[in-house]
């Protein structure tokens, strides 16, 4: 659905985007991860048809976004990262108006169906500049549904939102993404772990790794840290997992909890589990201490070489 | 050409909710008033003294139009201006609609406003005509609307173009203008060039 190949963007004299290709196919949800500046939005907009690239091919839905832009453009919805609302139209104006530039019979009602999606009928009569931030990403993402789009391109579509709509919105991506194509782009690493068929990270420019979420992080930790909260007598228990099969670099904490590491793809919690119900421990936690965005950049980052190898 | 009219009945609903354009309404129409009824009176007394002279809905237009040389910029500014501000502009350049009918939409909802306040000033050639006998020169009545018409419509043009091309303009000068750009960093004109460079050629 979105193939991109060597797209290199210049602003000025400073080079955005440096040939970058990848590609996503129909009814996958690809996450772009990556800090400010990488060059996300920048991507986003060129596959969209808002700002032509400097350099390389990009097609969306089989259509060149330079040689044949409204096609394009009839094909994806896009909610930019500052969610383009006019504050003084009401949500069902907006929707009304976004529907009638997309010849969308019978507008009204598309709209209000689109409203109820995003779960804003009841505000469906007020004005916009009068809605919460959360509000405003709701009709900002109703929008970006409101033609049913083959492709989705939602530029940090949970920013600004409280938990439970966070939920809410990863939800109707997952739905959307059965079907059809979705690219976002978001900071947090376990967003893309729970909504991602496979997530790309872009810095400076450049693609540093594509995988899938496992893949990535299992194979750029390497291995994988464990917490371990027990509660019981004696005191042998790291004694005990140490001589579990692949357990690694065991260390017991002061407040008594137990750290331990093991190597992804050999996965030993339930050995470990079952060595501290044998030794007659109550279990009370167990917890994978993953590798944080921040962690993974900084590993991609220092080390460019294997960085360029993975992508 | 859905999409025009589309874009153009947007921005004539929005000039009634904007102050500005209430201000340009009031400040026209009552100058345009007070000189008409001025006229009037003017021509009331000259008529006792002697010297009568029949007023022409002509001079009433001439000050409208002039009124609207000042009045179109204002008018016009906020076609580009707030949507640039609000980024509501990567909205209307990433729908399906084609440059041509985001500019001629745009222009035609100030024209269509613009239409509305020529409407309100028509009362004064019904008084007129109730005036004086045998009544005005119809003719010289349907010219002199059709002129103010037309000419109206070029100066929202002429201030619809000003405005797009010297944002084209502040582009091409400064092509490092994002770190220019008062709101840090952010694209504050990428539609104007890429109207011009980027799809014009493809998509009209």
């Amino acid at each position: 659905m979105i193939q991109v190949s060597g797209l290199t963007k210049d602003y000025g004299a400073r080079r955005a985007l440096n040939s970058i290709s990848f590609h996503a196919n129909q009814g996958e949800i690809v996450g772009f991860l990556g800090p400010n500046g990488a060059g996300k939005t920048t991507t986003m907009r060129i596959l969209t048809g808002y700002m032509p690239p400097t350099e390389g091919t990009v097609t969306v839905a089989g259509y060149d976004v330079v040689e044949e832009s409204l096609e394009v453009r009839r094909r994806v919805g896009y909610m930019p990262e500052t969610v383009p609302l006019y504050e003084d139209m009401t949500a069902l104006e907006y929707l009304k108006f976004m529907a009638d530039l997309r010849h969308i019979p019978d507008s009204a009602e598309r709209a209000y169906e689109t409203l109820e999606s995003v779960n804003l009928q009841e505000r469906s009569n007020s004005y916009i500049g009068t809605f919460s931030k959360g509000m405003r990403q709701r009709v900002g993402l109703a929008q970006a549904l409101i033609h049913r789009p083959e492709v989705l391109i939602l530029d940090e579509p949970t920013i600004g939102l409280d938990p439970t709509q966070v939920v809410e919105i990863r939800e109707v991506i997952r739905e959307i993404g059965k079907d059809r194509t979705v690219l976002f782009s978001t900071h947090i690493l376990s967003e893309a772990q729970q909504i991602c068929d496979r997530v790309l990270i872009i810095n400076k420019g450049s693609i540093v790794a594509e995988d899938t979420p496992e893949n990535l992080q299992s194979r750029l930790v390497g291995s994988q840290r464990v917490v371990l909260r027990v509660r019981g007598e004696s005191d042998d228990l790291p004694a005990k997992i140490k001589k579990i099969k692949g357990v690694r670099d065991v260390e017991a904490k002061s407040d008594g909890s137990v750290e331990f590491e093991f190597s992804a793809g050999q996965d030993v919690r339930p050995q470990v589990a079952k060595t501290v119900i044998q030794g007659g421990y109550d279990l009370l936690e167990m917890k994978s201490v993953g590798m944080s965005l921040e962690e993974i950049f900084l590993e991609l980052t220092r080390d460019n070489g294997s960085g360029k190898k993975s992508s | 050409m859905r999409n025009i009219w589309t874009i153009a009945k947007r921005e004539y609903n929005q000039y009634f909710i904007s102050p500005i354009a209430y201000v340009v309404a009031v400040a026209l129409l009552t100058l345009v008033g007070g000189y008409f009824a001025i006229l009037l009176l003017a021509a009331n007394q000259q008529a006792a003294s002697g010297f009568g002279f029949v007023p022409g809905i002509n001079e009433v237009n001439n000050l409208f139009a002039f009124l609207l040389l000042i009045a179109s910029p204002a008018l016009t500014m906020r076609l580009l201006a707030d949507e640039t501000r609000t980024g509501t502009i990567e909205l209307l350049l990433t729908a399906p609609v084609r440059d041509f009918e985001l500019v001629f939409g745009k222009w035609l909802g100030s024209f269509l406003f613009v239409l509305s306040l020529i409407a309100v000033t028509f009362i004064y050639p019904v008084i007129l005509n109730n005036l004086v006998s045998p009544g005005i020169d119809q003719k010289a009545l349907i010219s002199s609307y059709l002129g103010l018409i037309l000419l109206s419509a070029s100066f929202l043009a002429i201030a619809w173009d000003y405005l797009l091309s010297s944002a084209i303009k502040s582009l091409l000068l400064y092509p490092r203008w994002q770190s220019l750009s008062p709101y840090g960093g952010s694209l504050e004109f990428p539609p104007a060039c890429y109207l011009w460079e980027g799809n014009s050629s493809v998509t009209w």
